[in-house]
Formats: C-alpha cells, structure tokens, sequence
C-alpha cells in the first residue's frame, strides 16, 4: 500500500474555533476514500488544506510521499465546494482555458472530457445558463481534463438529480477501476460513500473520529449474537465442532461475536451451558452504518 | 508565463467589460469635441490641434479615468472570486504570483489599448471641427503623452486589485477609486497636486495646456506606487487562505 496523501497533525483555527483538529488522514493509491461528515465537520476545510488553498495553523500535508508544491497540481485533479466557471465563456471554451493553463497541448483532451462527464451536447452552451447540475459536471470534467492521479472531490453531487447521482457514481467506478485513479471524496451522506468508498474517515467537529476500510467497517457493524463466557477457548471449539459454526470473532473482555445461526441464540446458549460453560450475557446487535455513523457523531456531542 | 496571459486575453472575449470600457473612454473626445465645436460657434477662433489633442485626454486623466480603468482592473481581478473560479486557478502548475502578474501584464495592455484608442476617435473629431496647425510631430507627441497618461493611470491599478482581492468584490474597489478621484479633483488646485498619485494624471494634462512639465519627482511617486502596491499584491497571493 502506497500512501498517496497523508496529514500528520492537520489542525486549522478561524479565530477561536478549530475547524480542523490534529487530522491524521491515510489515503493509499488506489483507495477510494469516503471522507464522510456533517454540515460543517470540517470537510471543505480539509480538503482545501490539502490542496494549499489554506495554510496550516498547524500539522502538515504530504501528498505522493512529499511536500506538496505547485508541481503536485499536475497530479491532482479537484473539485472543491460550489464549482465556478466564466459565464461569459461556453462550456469548451471554460475548459479549453483549463487546458492551456495546465500546459496540456493536444486539444483532444477536451473533446475527450466532455464525452467522459457527458457534456458533449452541451459544449457550446455558455457557463451563464447552466444548471447546478451541469456546472458541477463541468467542475468534474475540469478536475479530470489532465489525468490525474488523485481527484479531490468535495460533495461531488451536489445538486444532481438521483439519475445524475448515480451517473457520476459509475463514473467514478469507472476511473477508479479504469484508470486506477485515487479519489479522495467528502460527503455528508452515508448511502452515497457506501455505494462507492473502499475506505472510510468519519469526521466530527474538526476531529477524526475513526479511519477504516469499508469491509471491515461493514465486518465490524454486521449483525451478530454476542456472548459473554467464561472460557472463550473451549467455546469456540464447541461452536466450530459441535455447531458447525465458523463464522465469529473473539474479542476482549471474554466475548464472542456469532454472525450466523442468529435465530438459534437458545439452542446455542442450551448446548454451551451443557458443555459447562458459563454465559453471563447474550446479546443480538443489530447496527447498521447509518446508526453507527450517528452514534460516533452524537457520542462525541454529548461529551463536548 | 505566457500561458497565463494568453489565457488572461482569452477569458475576456464576449465579456461585457470590453464594451463598458470602451463606450466610457469615448466619451470624453466626443464631449471634448462637441465643447470646442460650440466654443467655435460662440467666438468664430479657429482651434488647433495641439489644444484639441490635449484636452481630449484631459477629461479623461481628471474625471473618468481613475474609474474606468480601476472597473477593468477590479473586474479582472474580482471576477475570480464573484465566478468562484480563484480556486480553480490557484491548483494548477502555475505559481500564484504569476497568474497575478499576468493579471496586471493584462491591464497594460488594456490600459494602452484605452488610450490608443482614445486617441484614434480624438483624429476624425479634429477633423470634423475643423482644428487647425496639424503636423506630424504634434501627432507623434500627443501619441506619447496619451501613452503617458495611459501608463500613469495603469500605475494606480494594482491599489485597486490589492482592494479587490482583500474584499474579494467589486464594491469597495470602486468606491476607493472614487473617493480618490475626488480628493484627487480637489487638491488639483493646490501645489500638492503633483506629490498625489491620483491627481498626478490630471495636474500632468492640465499642466501641457499651459506649456509645462512635471517634474520627475512626480513621475516617481507615480513608478513608486506601482511597484510597491505591485510588491504588496504579490506578497498578499503568497500568503491568502483562499477560503471562499
Ligand atoms: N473562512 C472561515 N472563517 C471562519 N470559519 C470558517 C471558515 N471556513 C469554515 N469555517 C468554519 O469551520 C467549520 C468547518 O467548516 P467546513 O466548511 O470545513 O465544513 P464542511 O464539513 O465542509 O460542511 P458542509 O457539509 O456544510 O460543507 C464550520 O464551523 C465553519 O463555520
Ligand atoms: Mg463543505
């Protein structure tokens, strides 16, 4: 796992509020990072440190291994919070300034974006006149025009319809498996980063609350029977052996997650006290990401 | 560099600014015209060039111009952040002090454009009026002293970029300009006139109406305000949190 961009100790204060506290993000090439929050967590703020659109009250950024400078800005492509465009300027015009400015020569690269966002019926509509919707595809094919290697996308879907929504979620698939593009996207809704992410940061009131892949978060938040034993060792034996049941985790404290046989907890319960041991709590979780997401995020109210 | 300007040019096509810049700085040889064809009437002198040339650019060096040139720069600049585009532009392999500084190599070449072509509709009317005393080195000599004012009044557009940027908008641009036209108007009649940046185009005009010269103390407060507000526009890029 290459690490493509990295923060160590991020923290951003306006007056005296700390809109970013000691971030350590991890994104790896190849991830497709849900960067998941709610309104006013500090997600724009992050981003628009990484791309050294702020300066650091303290903490630094890494991208590709170094200090970023304006180089790195040959790597990245980004869309950050409400997309712009000169409305005196059609679509391809917009995005052949975009061109020049990044040095890129072969005006293909144009053509190629707009059918890539499906912009191309729209090309020579002028910025004034277009949708939210359009003007964020724009945004995207602006963000895409020279290949990057990492694209930062801050709430990339805003103001698309549903059918928008999932339009540019196969895009972003695509990219990703196509191109093997890194993407790096904050969003406030869950549904949307599980479509799509492969690793998870939650982010609540400027703090990092937890960093995950999206398999084990999904592992971690599955349903499952959990027993407290008295000896752990001996009851997985008699799960594996006498129940045929392999799929469960131990954890601390003598615990024993089960995630299938869910509607047997009596009879499983029945065979390990006749097996002589002691079942001193059962307990079916059945957490979803949404539950979990608002409980990481209000836990941390209530104690703030 | 140059892909910053090119491109700088190329932002501006189709943009209404071009036309408002234009109509304005016509106003002042047509006004000037219509002024010297009543004077005609009224006194039956004949006029010459030399007076008509001047004049022309006069109006605009002591009443218009410090606003019509400070609209193209606060436009140039505030547009950025109006459009929403300043952060577009500040994550791309070009430093941030470059894209400024194709900015202002942007307002020269507008600000010259303006006067040149000031200078162009100043001819026809001459000849319209019927001035008189033409020569070829008159011509060339007003050519350059239009330059000048061009180039004095483009002196005074990085104060207004700096503004601009610093309230990212349009308003408190202009209003600066404003205020500086008038107490630029107002100290015009005293000797204080030709230390004051913004009087200093007006007192230079109004000063060849009568056959003299700045001194060049004034030409380098003038070479001094642009590159120390020049200076502070680059340092002020280099150092903004672009949160907006
Ligand atoms: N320029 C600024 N000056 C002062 N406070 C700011 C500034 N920018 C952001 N903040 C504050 O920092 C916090 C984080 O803002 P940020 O925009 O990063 O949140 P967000 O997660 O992107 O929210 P949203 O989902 O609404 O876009 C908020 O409380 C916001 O008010
Ligand atoms: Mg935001």
């Amino acid at each position: 796992m290459e690490p493509i961009i990295r923060t160590y100790n991020l923290s951003k204060q306006y007056g005296t509020h700390l809109a970013v506290k000691n971030l350590n993000l991890n994104v790896n090439r190849g991830d497709i990072y849900g960067f998941l929050g709610r309104n006013g967590a500090g997600k724009s703020t992050t981003i628009r440190l990484i791309l050294s659109l702020i300066k650091p009250t303290s903490g630094y950024v890494e991208l590709f291994n170094e200090k970023p400078g304006i180089q790195s800005f040959a790597r990245i492509g980004s869309l950050v919070e409400t997309p712009g465009a000169y409305p005196n300027l059609s679509i391809k015009e917009n995005l052949e300034i975009q061109r020049q400015l990044l040095g890129i020569n072969s005006p293909i690269a144009v053509t190629e974006t707009l059918d890539l966002v499906n912009l191309t019926k729209d090309e020579d509509k002028k910025a004034s006149t277009l949708s939210t919707g359009t003007l964020q595809r724009l945004g995207l094919a602006r963000a895409l025009l020279h290949k990057p290697e990492i694209l930062i996308l801050d709430e990339p879907t805003n103001g698309l319809d549903p059918a928008g929504i999932k339009e540019i979620r196969l895009l972003l698939k695509r990219l990703s498996e196509d191109r093997k593009i890194t993407i790096f996207m904050s969003s406030h809704i869950l549904a949307e980063i599980q479509q799509l992410a492969t690793r998870i940061g939650i982010i609540h009131r400027g703090e990092l609350l937890e960093e995950i892949d999206y398999e084990e978060l999904k592992r971690k938040n599955r349903t499952y029977l959990e027993f407290k034993v008295s000896n752990p060792v001996r009851t997985t034996w008699i799960l594996e052996e006498k129940l045929q049941i392999k799929d469960y985790s131990v954890h601390e404290e003598n615990t024993i997650r089960i995630y299938s046989h869910l509607e047997n907890s009596s009879t499983i319960n029945r065979i390990l006290v006749t097996e002589n041991i002691d079942v001193s709590s059962i307990f079916l979780n059945e957490d979803n990401l949404e539950d979990h997401f608002l409980k990481l995020t209000s836990e941390v109210k209530n104690h703030a | 560099m140059l892909r910053a300007i090119q491109v700088e040019l190329k932002k501006l096509k189709k943009a209404p600014m071009i036309w408002i810049s234009f109509l304005g700085v016509s106003i002042s040889p047509i006004l000037n015209a219509l002024i010297f064809y009543y004077l005609k009437q009224l006194f039956k002198d004949s006029i010459t060039w030399e007076a008509f040339l001047i004049q022309s650019i006069s109006f605009i060096a002591v009443f218009i111009g410090i606003l019509l040139f400070s609209l193209t720069a606060t436009y140039v600049f505030g547009r950025e952040y109006t459009e929403n585009t300043i952060k577009t532009l500040f994550t791309i392999p070009l430093s941030r002090e470059s894209i400024i500084i194709a900015k202002l190599v942007i307002l020269l070449l507008w600000s010259l454009t303006l006067v040149l072509f000031a200078f162009l509709i100043t001819i026809p009317m001459g000849f319209i009026i019927r001035a008189s005393d033409l020569s070829l080195t008159l011509m060339i000599n007003s050519l350059i002293q239009y330059l000048i004012v061009g180039l004095m009044l483009y002196a005074l557009l990085p104060i207004v970029s700096l503004v601009t940027m610093l309230t990212r908008g349009y308003i408190p641009a202009m209003a600066l300009a404003g205020i500086m036209t008038m107490i630029g108007l107002i100290l015009l009649n005293s000797d204080f006139s030709i230390y004051f940046p913004w009087s200093i185009p007006g007192i230079y005009t109004i000063q060849l109406t009568q056959g003299e010269y700045l001194p060049s103390s004034s030409y380098m407060i003038m070479a001094g305000t642009f590159l120390i507000s020049s200076i502070a526009n680059l340092t002020y890029v280099r150092l903004a949190d672009i949160d907006k």
